[in-house]
């Protein structure tokens, strides 16, 4: 309080109605019997009031009609279920992909000597996952899947 | 006007791509929202442009919504986001220039009255003018919307003591603003003839 009159601030929180009922209720006595108070209350309530309540104005009715052209299409129940089986799937892939290749390796370690001459019919079946890993394959059929799951709240729905 | 739990039903409904539910949520909310971007970016045309992307982000089920009856304070915060991102973009935080058209009351009062009351918003409109867009949005938020401090804080992400000190920061600019046209005898009957 500054000689009796309610700081700014504290005129400011009544307006905003921002102060308890005993602290709003002591305001209102001052601006009962302060004119000057009063005045400046008043002032800032005509304007507040008239911001609270102008016409917000109205969107253009084009702008719901562009909205509704660019919506995605409806998603069907359950597809975001399969979206995730089937990333599921290509992780899986990806990680018995790359087991069985650490297991090939392990196999055959530099170690043991000379490369043995290779035979037509059971070497070009064991060196296929190198030569073709299915790990690329995979990743790149779901890259869009994954794409389109990411941004999404899986915990949604 | 749709109740808050008749709000949340709609978002769910537009999320799975019901038109209908859609257009009712947009022409209850976009106004107000569309008003509060005009504040935030201090341009119409980015306020539509935001207003549109807010709109799709709803319809694309993205960002996390749980319908707890908040749907306007959801769609606010996702307006306050897209119009952050956007002003990062422009790569300025700067006012752009106030563009915002005065509008009539909603009523329609008698012409003395709606004289008065755009005469009234006309001086609010002034008063936040120089201010930073923050301080606007803020305002705006409290004044027109009716949120409350912590309602604000979940929608902007700025600490509620914060948004408490810009609102009070404008209503003192305002209230500066409103003392030095009474002081000028002309000021009155210049804003009354524009």
């Amino acid at each position: 309080m500054n000689a009796g009159h309610p700081t700014g601030e504290r005129l400011n929180a009544y307006l905003l109605e921002d102060l308890d009922i005993a602290e709003r209720r002591q305001v209102r006595a001052h601006l009962q019997a302060c004119a000057k108070c009063r005045d400046t209350v008043e002032k800032l309530e005509v304007a507040l009031t008239a911001y609270r309540d102008a016409d917000p104005g109205g969107v253009d009715d084009a702008a719901l009609g562009r909205l509704l052209i660019a919506r995605p299409a409806p998603r069907a129940p359950g597809r975001r279920w399969a979206t995730v089986a089937m990333a599921a799937a290509a992780a899986t892939v990806i990680f018995l992909g790359g087991f069985w290749t650490g297991q090939r390796g392990a196999a055959r370690p530099v170690t043991q000597g000379p490369m043995p001459e290779p035979n037509a019919t059971t070497d070009v079946v064991r060196h296929q996952p190198d030569r073709n890993p299915p790990t690329v394959t995979f990743a790149v059929a779901d890259a869009d899947l994954l794409g389109g799951l990411a941004p999404r709240d899986t915990t949604w729905n | 006007m749709i109740e808050a739990h008749e709000a949340d039903r709609l978002a769910l409904a537009a999320r799975r791509g019901d038109t209908e539910a859609l257009a009712r949520l947009y022409g209850e909310f976009a106004p107000a929202v569309r008003a509060f971007l005009r504040r935030f970016t201090g341009d119409s045309a980015a306020a539509d442009d935001v207003l549109h992307e807010v709109f799709l982000h709803l319809m694309e089920g993205r960002g996390r919504f749980r319908p707890q009856g908040r749907f306007r304070q959801w769609l606010f915060a996702a307006a306050a986001n897209a119009a952050r991102d956007h002003l990062r973009k422009l790569g300025n935080r700067q006012r752009l220039s106030a563009t915002l058209a005065l509008t009539a009351p909603r009523s329609a009062p008698p012409p003395d009255e709606a004289l008065a009351a755009r005469d009234a918003v006309r001086r609010v409109e002034a008063a936040l003018e120089d201010l930073p867009p923050e301080y606007g949005a803020a305002f705006h938020l409290r004044v027109r919307d009716g949120f409350s401090y912590r309602e604000m804080a979940a929608i902007t992400g700025d600490p509620e003591g914060t948004l408490r000190s810009r609102v009070y920061h404008t209503l003192q600019r305002l209230r500066d603003h409103l003392a030095a046209a009474e002081a000028r005898p002309d000021a009155r009957a210049g804003s009354e003839e524009s």
